[in-house]
């Protein structure tokens, strides 16, 4: 991992203690409101529905076992004993106070954490692939990339004021698990036919209410390019991006409105007029590069000589929750934060701690947050995975639904956000309870199921296989359904289902949906497949059966 | 109104002097963008100085084109604490437009010193009711460790 230098730290502490200048300013009345919630935003503070809320970032999803410690102890000192992992590979604090916010961003440098640009219209967290550099198909390891966009875009003097977020994410495997489709800029590594690393660039995708598929800007970039390429879209935003309406200031609705051909011959103007800055440091990259070697250390302890007793629940989670990796004495281990009857993405501090216990032991202290708001031990010894097996299950934390349709996404929604219009988390909930028999999940397969609580989207519905979007009518809780959206190398933005489902209906509909699936799928069918090949129509029909029954009753009674 | 000035010399990179004690180009010599244009077309030899030009955050560049070396000042106005035009308006002006005279930051305030002076403002003329002694220490508060942008 990528190790932060002595004058990182430093820099973290005096960010930590200019965020503690302006919250004493804020109190004492010296710093209007508005401009206190520019600087609050971009120190990751939020002020929610029932209490300020902390984002800290967890750069591109990389986490050391020292760093979930951390973690945990400002769940127990500050909060309430736990935190939310968030789809943008984050981790959100929702109970803290704005008088401990300066403490705890003292407290998290020392681990060399942060909440640089986790909110705020600026560049946030880049986010990448949660199996960087462990995958059998990458063909480029991400990370140093997004270390180096991390350092580029750390309070960038020019982009600290953007008109709006902007996100940016990196994939350099043959198989998309950034969604670079769906973000401001999502960035393709590749090697040409000379083996040479080139940079392939989308831009204006986006979730949000007006979810849009990133175009292609460029491609054959090469290394050296990225960030005078980087910068002149930024420019060009920056300059020309809407400041008036917040729901028509993403670059997506500018990329629309110039049209690509004007916007990209505007990126390349600047690009050309850039000469080549900022410049390439070789030296630089370098010491980023070497920062993520491929090689783990050796487990340290003896390897146990008895075989252990196979259990079924063993086997489960053996077959879901773990995955190839490109050394064959390593597996990937992915830790379920999805256990049927909890928030996703929820962890309590014992668990955190637990798991960090585990990963130090026996994945090199190395863990990831993944954009499914799961954590994953990337280098875990095959010859130790019962015993890790053993230590998730009695943290709880091998609940062996990777993929399946409880392994859902879901934003916080009305428990937490004040932007939310519907709950989610009590449904994700439901609807985990009532698929919680593993053989029927089994059976289902593959599922994305993601839930937003708002049109902003945070919950990825647009992009699941099933996507649940929560609406509010007249005070009531509805929710709209759609189908076929990937966020993967398939992008596809879902398809809408028809009118929105009431709240108590929604289990039902969900359930409804599933048996449509399995009445009509061809063996060896996953759910995606069924969908694309029959289309959402008979899916339509069946969910909406029962409603027009019901219609057609009304009516014939009142008629 | 005070104003803060900085030496391209030393480092940190800015001294103050108070707005009586600088030598400060009366207000009539700068112009906003559309009547310096207007100047300009009516000056045809330009015998005597150029005035400087006020620019909004949104007015175009490309209107001086060929003129920006001519101009002793370039003042923009950078009260909207969160309009990030003023600061590719100014990144430009140094970087691509190699713009070496005045650039002046009007409305600057504590919480936007620092970032105003790393795109290139070299004058500061500060919010009424901030003291250029409290405002000083706001453009080293944080020390950057990362200088892509410097290049």
């Amino acid at each position: 991992m990528y190790q932060y230098s002595t004058s990182e730290q430093r820099f973290l502490r005096d960010r930590a203690g200019q965020f503690r200048n302006q919250v004493t300013r804020y109190l004492d009345g010296e710093l209007e409101e508005e401009e206190f919630r520019q600087l609050r935003l971009r120190n990751g503070l939020y002020q929610e529905r029932n209490a300020p809320m902390l984002r800290v970032a967890i750069p591109y999803g990389q986490l050391s076992d020292a760093q979930l410690e951390m973690l945990a102890d400002i769940a127990d000192r500050y909060d309430r004993g736990y935190g939310h992992f968030t789809t943008r590979q984050n981790i959100q604090f929702n109970w803290v106070r704005i008088e401990d916010v300066p403490d705890i961003l003292h407290d998290l440098s020392a681990a060399g954490l942060h909440a640089i640009q986790t909110s705020g219209s600026c560049v946030r967290n880049t986010t990448t692939d949660h199996l960087a550099g462990v995958s059998p198909d990458e063909h480029v390891d991400p990370r140093p990339w997004c270390e180096l966009i991390r350092q580029w875009s750390t309070l960038h003097p020019e982009f600290y004021w953007l008109p709006r977020k902007f996100k940016i994410a990196v994939n350099g495997a043959e198989n998309d698990r950034a969604a670079i489709r769906f973000h401001d800029i999502g960035m393709e590594l590749y090697l040409d036919s000379g083996r040479q690393v080139r940079i392939r660039l989308f831009v204006g995708g986006g979730m949000g209410r007006t979810p849009v598929l990133g175009k292609l800007l460029r491609e054959d970039i090469l290394p050296e390019e990225l960030l005078p390429w980087l910068q002149a879209i930024l420019r060009v935003y920056n300059q020309h991006g809407r400041r008036d309406h917040k729901y028509r200031s993403r670059i997506k609705i500018l990329v629309n409105s110039m049209g690509m051909g004007p916007f990209s011959e505007a990126v390349s103007q600047a690009f050309s007029h850039a000469r080549g800055r900022p410049a390439w440091q070789p030296a630089v990259f370098r010491r980023i590069a070497e920062s993520f070697g491929r090689a783990a250390p050796v487990s340290p302890e003896p390897r146990l000589r008895f075989i252990p007793v196979r259990s079924e629940a063993y086997e489960r989670w053996q077959e879901h929750n773990t995955g190839q990796h490109a050394l064959d004495r390593y597996v990937i281990v992915h830790v379920s934060l999805k256990p049927h009857g909890k928030a996703p993405g929820d962890m309590d501090s014992a668990a955190m701690r637990a798991l960090a216990g585990i990963a130090r032991k026996y994945s090199s202290g190395e863990l990831r947050v993944s954009h499914e708001q799961n954590l994953v031990l990337p280098w875990v010894n095959r010859e130790r995975l019962y015993d890790v097996w053993r230590l998730l299950d009695e943290a709880g934390l091998a609940t062996p639904n990777i993929g399946t349709l409880t392994d859902m996404i879901s934003c916080p929604g009305l428990d937490y956000c004040s932007l939310a219009n519907a709950d989610t988390i009590p449904l994700a909930m439901q609807i985990q309870e009532r698929m919680a028999d593993l053989d029927r999940l089994y059976e289902i397969g593959p599922v994305r199921l993601k839930m937003s609580g708002c049109m902003n989207a945070c919950g990825h519905h647009h992009a699941g296989d099933i996507g649940i979007l929560g609406v509010d009518k007249g005070g009531e809780q509805w929710y709209q359904f759609t189908l076929g959206g990937n966020a993967g190398n398939r992008a596809r933005i879902g398809k809408r289902l028809g009118p929105a489902i009431a709240r108590e209906k929604l289990a039902d509909a969900v359930e409804n949906i599933i048996a449509t699936c399995l009445a009509m799928r061809l063996p060896g069918e996953t759910f995606e497949e069924t969908v694309i090949r029959a289309g959402i129509e008979p899916f339509r029909e069946q969910l909406y059966a029962d409603h027009q029954k019901q219609q057609d009753h009304k009516s014939a009674l009142s008629g | 109104m005070q104003t803060i000035r900085s030496s391209k010399t030393i480092s940190p990179p800015c001294q103050a002097e108070s707005g009586d004690q600088v030598e400060r180009a009366p207000d009539s010599a700068i112009l906003p963008l559309e009547q310096w244009l207007r100047w300009w077309d009516s000056h045809p030899c330009r015998t005597t100085g150029c005035p400087g030009v006020l620019l909004q955050p949104d007015d175009p560049l490309q209107s001086l084109a060929g003129r920006i070396d001519q101009l002793p000042v370039i003042a923009i106005n950078a009260a909207g604490f969160a309009d990030g035009r003023v600061y590719t308006l100014a990144s430009t002006l140094r970087g691509v437009c190699q713009y070496r005279g005045e650039l002046r930051a009007l409305g600057a305030t504590l919480d936007n010193l620092a970032m105003l002076g790393r795109c290139g403002f070299d004058a500061f003329e500060i919010r009424d009711g901030i003291s250029v002694e409290d405002a000083l220490p706001y453009f080293s508060e944080v020390e950057p460790v990362y200088g892509f942008w410097q290049q």
